[in-house]
């Protein structure tokens, strides 16, 4: 696999589970009776939610385009953070289920998800501070209120 | 902006590693009850994984600590990011202390347990299954923008 291909599988699972997690939450609400709205609708709709509340807010086209982007940078970044935390899972389960697994493979795949994560965090509050740098005091209190749902239930499912 | 989800997401990775640990021994008594036939060893077998859930428990109440604390840190658009990184260091730090201990736990688990006994409570299966949960449907979220 190259990596690429390992990145793209990594995303993919990650969208996976947005998904999966985003049907379940449809069927628990009952609304599995209106097939209607499909997940991938919800997350869209919650993506083009937070756009329009970006723009409705920031008043400055060219801002707001910027955060726009931003957002959704960090969109994708907390897809693949849910697929790389969801492999690291299942690589540790493996460990788990192994009789003859030593202590010395544990702290190999902790070292590995150790620097894996910090690059994440990296990542992800140098996008906060590119946002914080656009925006004016009142117009983040503002967007803290928008949300992307699907997304946010995904990601507090990994931590509950 | 984005505050729950950041916050989310940076937490997921300040505590990455105690739920991956923790996952098979949360439900692990009722398998030692049934696959460990000694008494002696069902015994000290069902105290390691008590003694599992305490540390947990003891772990989440901490963990919920340092979320609101950072929650409140990243809620101002002014925090300074080395603010931010100095405030997920206990949080890192407890989860790789906690880590240690689950993993000290899980070898002592496996001295009281035969190769057989480990197999019928930590099937190999459940492992791949949890790895197969991970792809059940398919979408671009991010990727269709």
């Amino acid at each position: 696999m190259t990596a690429a291909s390992g990145r793209l599988t990594l995303l993919t699972r990650g969208l996976h589970v947005v998904m999966a997690l985003a049907a379940a939450l449809i069927a628990a609400s009952g609304c599995s009776s209106k097939p209607t709205v499909t997940p991938e609708q919800r997350a869209q709709a919650d993506l083009a939610a937070y756009e329009t509340q970006i723009r409705k807010v920031v008043q400055d086209p060219a801002r707001a385009n910027r955060l726009v982007t931003l957002a959704d940078e960090f969109n994708k970044l907390a897809s693949q953070s849910i697929a790389r935390v969801n492999d690291y899972r299942a690589r540790v389960a493996a460990l788990n289920s192994n009789y003859e697994a030593t202590r010395e493979d544990y702290q190999a795949l902790l070292r590995e998800q150790n620097a894996v994560s910090q690059a994440f965090v990296q990542k992800a509050l140098a996008l906060r501070e590119q946002m914080a740098a656009l925006t004016t005091d009142a117009e983040w209190e503002e967007l803290t209120k928008a949300r992307l749902p699907v997304l946010e239930t995904a990601l507090q499912e990994l931590l509950s | 902006m984005l505050i729950a989800l950041i916050t989310t997401l940076l937490v997921l990775h300040f505590t990455a590693h105690s739920p991956a640990v923790m996952g098979p021994f949360q439900q692990a008594d009722a398998h030692i009850k049934k696959d460990v036939t000694d008494p002696a060893h069902q015994k000290e077998a069902l105290a390691i994984v008590e003694r599992m859930k305490s540390e947990a428990k003891a772990y989440a109440q901490e963990r919920e600590n340092a979320m609101d604390a950072l929650t409140k840190l990243l809620a101002k658009r002014q925090t300074p990011m080395s603010d931010i990184e100095r405030a997920s260091q206990p949080l890192i730090a407890d989860d790789r202390a906690y880590a240690e201990k689950l993993v000290d736990l899980r070898f002592q688990l496996k001295s009281v347990l035969t190769a057989s006994e480990w197999a019928k409570i930590f099937p190999a299966h459940a492992a791949s299954h949890t790895s197969a949960e991970t792809a059940t449907a398919s979408l671009t979220l991010s990727v269709t923008r």
